[in-house]
């Protein structure tokens, strides 16, 4: 018989440091989501548990348990801004009022920015990976709205939110508009 | 890059002048075929160049080589921007929706060459193969609804083999792919992402590459890469052909026993290939008046019992089935198979022929068109009922229900892919093939089977160290007379 030559390479022994770190910091962190909210409860006081809890969710699910599918930069960006929204207004609800509608605003404009400049540094690559821009853009400016209606006298942060987010609706529709409605057809597909 | 570029350079002063300009036209004709980003097209004209070299270098006349690296094979491929997308087929959607951190479906599908493999020629042979499997050249992304596979033009490497077959790939970045072409000796391989294809389209894509390969080396051309896909090689196959049956059928069922052995940390640990006779495992069979199949699950299901140490649950081996016999009109790549179980109780496994006897009952029942298109219009209906639900409902459902439901079903799988054929004026140039199955989260082991020539090769990838599964198949096969080569990874860990 012909036997068939059937060799494989010599394997290293790999290291398994990160598969174990891993491990070590989700039994942390879980350790984390039980012990803040049972410790806030013991001791009373001001709910610092919940930007506790809030930040060890955001640690494990960018760390630990990170995007298989669609790890890109611009939806890193994204994500990053999401959390920094949601953990500021924990903290400007639980902790710290009053400064939150300041705050919240520049964070928004920063992650449109910081994704645009993301965006135009490979125009050609990141055509198809525009969405989390868009929703960047459509959130800003549906906040801006709900802003406005609920007090038209408005903040200079919140003003540079909605301009910044409008100008990019304005520029993205002129200039990518066939790339724009192909990403929706493509991400809103039903088959 | 630096030293090839220079070695290319030492190479056209080494040219004629005559020649000279025929290697700067035929770079600049090449040239002409490729609009991308700077990098890659230097990459890609490094390949050539490397191609044209190695061929001219091993006595081909520059305009043999020019001819058969002819920049026609490119066709508008690199030049075109990257518009296509394809929805998962019906099979493919629970593949991004339940896998988990290094865990992920895969294959791999390997050709035996009588000769080492040139990497240059082989490079020279994916860049123009893979333009006709434009659903190959591809990403998975997420969509509202859906994931989708969304086209990517670049340069597909090929790589050297130097990891574990079917480790999980990298996917998640915005120009990553969901296949790799890897070459070790006399070996080609492509591992693929399950979400791309099944067996049956791997293989005829590995088939395809190879000709190629083969012809770039002068052999007859036999596969013509230049001629575009049919569009029905890139449907989904179970919309398509679904017979919407009224009779209902499960897609689950109950926890299956399974093998005693600790997981291992790397996925998988170990993988070896048991060769048989061709002529002398068909012989036996047709004594025992089984198939193949039915002949491989049932020493599966002796060396299963063998390598557990408890006897709760049925052990249920998970056997995928081709489609495409039951639709021949069907040409897709994509994936289009469904699976049958053939469960037996342990007391139930005692002897070889009695076990036999059982398996090619069941799979006689199972895997039959009635049976298997209740379980496709069940999936049909599941598809179709989800469609609206948001990813980010359906990801984490899917990945809770997938943990309860999913491969702890099943003991282990046995995927056989049959025989494969080559044209004729190819087999001088080929030794083999084999086909590793990626491995599961609990099943110990998956098994996967191919014939080629009189060798048919049954790879077994597992997820534990405990070898006495694969022990008790190599110990029943010598029992049996059939003395299989064995040849095997070392361990993983």
């Amino acid at each position: 018989m012909n036997e068939l030559n059937i060799q494989y390479p010599r394997q290293r022994r790999s290291s398994l440091f990160l598969y174990t770190l891993r491990r070590i910091l989700k039994l942390v962190c879980l350790m984390a989501l039980i012990a803040c909210p049972l410790v806030n409860c013991i001791t009373g006081g001001q709910a610092w548990s919940v930007v506790a809890v809030a930040g060890t969710l955001f640690f494990w699910r960018t760390f630990l348990s990170p995007d298989i599918i669609e790890f890109t930069s611009i939806g890193q960006v994204f994500r990053l801004g999401s959390f920094a929204i949601i953990e500021t207004t924990l903290i400007g609800v639980f902790l710290s009022p009053g400064w939150i509608g300041f705050v919240l605003p520049i964070i928004a404009f920063g992650t449109i920015l910081a994704s645009a400049f993301i965006f135009v540094l490979n125009i050609n690559k990141r055509k198809n990976n525009i969405m989390p821009l868009i929703w960047e853009i459509i959130l800003a400016l549906a906040a801006f709205l709900a802003m406005y209606i609920r007090m038209p006298k408005l903040n200079w942060p919140t003003i540079t939110m909605g301009s910044v987010a409008g100008a990019f609706a304005v520029l993205g529709v002129a200039v990518f508009h066939s790339a724009i409605r192909q990403e929706l057809r493509k991400r809103f597909h039903t088959k | 890059m630096r030293k090839k570029t220079l070695s290319f350079s030492n190479f056209h002063k080494s040219l004629s002048e005559q020649d000279a300009l025929k290697v700067d036209s035929y770079l600049r004709t090449y040239r002409e075929h490729l609009d991308m980003d700077a990098r890659e097209e230097r990459l890609l004209l490094d390949d050539a160049k490397a191609a044209l070299m190695y061929l001219v270098n091993s006595g081909v006349s520059l305009d043999d080589a020019a001819e058969r690296l002819s920049s026609a094979n490119l066709g508008g491929f690199y030049a075109h921007q990257a518009q296509a997308w394809y929805p998962l087929d019906d099979a493919a959607k629970i593949y991004p929706l339940s896998m988990r951190f290094g865990n992920m479906p895969m294959f791999r599908l390997s050709c035996y060459l009588n000769g080492d493999v040139v990497p240059e020629i082989l490079q020279m042979a994916l860049t123009f193969t893979i333009k006709r499997f434009p659903s190959f050249a591809t990403i998975v992304r997420k969509g509202v609804f859906w994931h989708y596979l969304d086209s990517v033009k670049r340069r597909f490497p090929v790589m050297q083999d130097k990891g574990i077959p079917c480790h999980p790939m990298k996917v998640s970045s915005i120009g990553s792919q969901s296949f790799k072409v890897l070459y070790y000796r006399n070996r080609i391989s492509a591992e693929f992402f399950h979400v791309l294809t099944d067996g049956t389209g791997g293989m005829a894509f590995l088939k395809a590459l190879v000709c190629e390969y083969l012809h770039l080396l002068g052999a007859p051309q036999t596969f013509d890469v230049n001629v575009p896909a049919p569009l029905n090689e890139l449907s989904n196959d179970f919309e398509r052909l679904c017979p919407n049956t009224k009779e209902k059928g499960g897609l689950a069922g109950p926890a299956a026993l399974q093998m005693s052995g600790k997981l291992s940390k790397q996925t998988p640990c170990k993988v070896v290939h048991l060769v048989y006779d061709t002529e002398r495992l068909l012989k036996l069979t047709h004594s025992m008046g089984v198939t193949v199949t039915a002949f491989m699950l049932s020493l599966m299901f002796l060396a299963n019992r063998s390598a557990t140490e408890t006897s709760r649950g049925k052990i249920q081996i998970q056997v995928p089935v081709n489609m495409r016999k039951f639709f021949p009109q069907s040409m897709t790549v994509r994936n289009f198979a469904m699976y049958c179980s053939i469960d037996l109780s342990p007391e139930e496994v005692d002897d070889l022929d009695h076990v036999a006897a059982k398996v090619a009952s069941q799979l006689g029942q199972k895997a039959t068109f009635q049976e298997l298109s209740k379980m496709m219009t069940q999936a049909r209906k599941l598809v179709r009922a989800l469609r609206f639900v948001p990813l980010a409902i359906k990801s984490p459902v899917a990945k809770i229900v997938y943990g309860f439901l999913g491969d702890s079903r099943f003991s282990n799988t046995l995927s056989n892919l049959g025989v494969v054929k080559m044209p004729e004026e190819l087999k001088p140039y080929i030794q083999g093939f084999d086909f590793v199955l990626g491995t599961c989260v609990v099943s110990r082991a998956s098994c996967s089977m191919v014939s080629y020539g009189n060798e048919t090769t049954l790879s077994i990838s597992k997820i534990t160290k405990d070898p006495s599964f694969e022990e008790r198949i190599i110990a029943l096969s010598r029992q049996l007379g059939l003395d299989p080569a064995v040849k095997e990874t070392s361990i993983y860990e």
